[in-house]
């Protein structure tokens, strides 16, 4: 049996990201690079095109960046470049789009694991898939936390709009989420069985429509709080950043992601733990 | 509609202007019948005729707003016999705005109340591409969803452009003045057609493997933008992104360029050279792909300073 606890673990570490983005007003769509060699989170991104007033700086720029400064690789050899970014795996909340996609293959990246499908601009299989073969990119960790952070983004945006321009703010917890992705576009059944396990296979390799999620493990549910690392989160790199001026207070974080965020049950089904007011989950508008 | 007289310096046949400009679209190169269009999916939803009026007021006002597909090329209604009765379909938007059904039969039930049942709404497949014969034209409505046919649309643009080949020539030649791998980012005024350059960013890889002359034009402007903004300066403030500008460039976008511009919202690229990496011609035609959600007008630069080659840093394609 594949356990894929370690892959949570680190992409709850990527959803904490796109959750504390979300609370200082940027879309909440976040990656976290971990150095294969010790485990550690070396950097992570989080969307920054409403600050930046620039279109391009996607998470995965965000990271790259702070690790190419940090590394002292800028202006450095190509190669040295190339083999320091081998050693990282990447772990993004939805699909890297198509820029993203060609952006990690051109600076080195081996291996990437993601949520949801980017259903627009996805780079590594649901429009194009840029990166070919140079690095396998595996979808469907924590699908349905990242597409909830999302969807509670796009009712923050109605809310302070002038004219609602994506959806009504309504109660989201009701929603079904899209069906799981088509694996086959993003790898191929060997890499499938060898990252996820042949149990896993059987149900979701070539499944048309499936309503099932992957969890850690198979046949057995799991919410925020049992894959997260409290531990893990303060070993942010330059945590603060993502508080602004703010305490950090990553309990409080925890236990409201733990309230906001879909679970998934033993048969691999969404489901929400408390169905409370959603007016308690407004942003904090202080931070804006 | 008013034929438009083919003004003298364009080239119908080479799609070309001036000996300058060479208009790139993908469908330029799949005129035969038998070409399969790029397609995407639709919410279609079945009504009675009577209920026609009601269902355009809602689609303009509810549903268009939401969707930002062009369907211009499409019609949005089709006739449709069911069991000797004719209803019509209507094409609602497009399958990606709504994540489920459920969604889109809300805002239709706040004006048709119970009037809808969840099985008249449906997805079906549209052609992506506008048809550039008759023959297309017909063919495609039949196996998908019908089309409109108002005349090969990238003939009607080639005939339709205006560009000052003397202003672009000296744009031109300011992005070859570096002698090194550039991207020129320009405004052009609506009125007067007057063309300002904004930025000119040069290519900066060895520096930094992602640093492209595009990245590094769309990341001056932003910081233009910011620096405006920071002062308070509103005279200058350009907008949002890079919406509408325009892009000169030495190279053929790769990948990551051609969809930074894509994200950027730019209005044309004009580009030099062909190059390995690219992303618009040689491969994928970002762009020019309506799935994308975002397309601008591509053109290749033909005209003098193509004898002064810059050398391209592209490694691999
Ligand atoms: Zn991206
Ligand atoms: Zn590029």
């Amino acid at each position: 049996m594949t356990d894929l606890q370690n892959h949570f673990l680190y992409m709850a570490a990527a959803t904490f990201v796109a959750y504390r983005a979300l609370m200082i007003g940027e879309t909440p769509v976040a990656c976290i690079f971990v150095d294969n060699r010790t485990g550690k989170i070396v950097s992570y991104g989080c969307n920054n095109t409403n600050e930046s007033l620039n279109g391009t700086r996607h998470a995965e720029f965000e990271a790259i960046d702070k690790i190419m400064k940090k590394e002292n690789l800028l202006g450095a050899d190509a190669g040295v470049c190339a083999s320091h970014f081998a050693n990282l795996t990447v772990y993004v909340t939805i699909e890297p789009c198509v820029m993203c996609a060609l952006a990690l293959k051109q600076i080195g990246i081996k291996k990437v694991y993601f949520g949801a499908a980017n259903e627009r601009f996805g780079g590594n299989g649901t429009t194009i898939k840029a990166q070919g073969e140079s690095y396998d990119s595996i979808g469907g960790i924590m699908r349905i936390e990242a597409i909830h952070l999302l969807r509670s983004f796009y009712i923050q945006e109605n809310e302070s709009a002038p004219t609602p321009k994506v959806k009504k703010n309504k109660e989201i917890h009701g929603k079904e989420f899209p069906p799981n992705l088509d694996f086959p576009l993003y790898i191929s059944a060997e890499t499938f069985k060898t990252e996820f396990g042949e149990e896993r296979y059987e149900i979701f390799y070539g499944a048309q429509a499936l309503e099932q999620e992957i969890s850690p493990k198979i046949h057995l549910g799991y919410s925020f709080v049992d894959v997260c690392s409290k531990d893990i989160l303060l070993e942010l790199p330059s945590l603060d950043q993502l508080y602004l001026n703010k305490v950090i207070n990553v309990d409080e974080d925890i236990l409201a992601m733990a309230e906001l965020l879909p679970r998934v049950d033993d048969q691999g089904m969404p489901y929400f733990y408390s169905l409370s007011d959603t007016k308690k989950r407004k942003i904090d508008s202080s931070a804006l | 509609m008013g034929k438009i007289k083919t003004p003298d310096n364009v080239d119908v046949e080479q799609a070309t202007i001036g000996g300058c400009l060479k208009q790139i679209r993908r469908s330029n190169g799949f005129t035969g019948p038998e070409h399969v269009p790029a397609m995407s999916s639709i919410w279609v939803c079945e009504i009675s005729p009577q209920q026609t009026k009601k269902m355009v007021d809602v689609v303009e006002k509810k549903i268009k707003p939401l969707d930002l597909s062009d369907y211009t090329h499409a019609k949005r209604f089709r006739k449709v016999a069911v069991e000797g009765t004719v209803v019509l379909q209507v094409l609602l938007c497009s399958a990606t705005v709504m994540e489920s059904k459920d969604e889109l039969l809300e805002i239709l039930r706040e004006s048709f109340d119970t009037d809808l049942d969840a099985a008249k709404l449906f997805t079906h497949a549209i052609s992506d591409e506008r048809p550039m014969t008759k023959e297309q034209a017909l063919r495609w409505s039949e196996d998908y969803w019908p089309l409109s046919w108002k005349g090969n649309p990238n003939q009607q643009d080639l005939i339709t452009a205006r560009f000052d080949l003397e202003r672009e020539q000296m744009i031109i030649d300011q992005l070859l003045s570096s002698g090194a791998m550039a991207t020129i980012l320009a405004k052009k005024d609506p009125a007067t057609g007057h063309i300002t350059v904004l930025h000119i960013a040069t290519d900066n890889r060895k520096e930094h493997p992602l640093h492209h002359s595009v990245m590094n034009a769309i990341a001056q402007h932003a910081d233009g933008e910011k620096a405006h903004r920071a002062s308070g300066d509103l005279l200058h403030q350009l907008g949002y992104l890079c919406h509408d500008l325009l892009v000169y460039t030495t190279h053929e976008p790769c990948t990551m360029c051609a969809m930074a511009l894509v994200h950027s919202r730019v209005g044309q690229l004009v580009y030099i050279w062909p190059s390995r990496g690219g992303a618009i011609e040689l491969s994928h035609f970002i762009g020019d792909r309506r799935d994308l959600n975002w397309t601008f007008d591509i053109w290749r630069w033909i005209g003098s300073g193509l004898e002064r080659p810059v050398d391209c840093a592209v490694d691999e394609p």
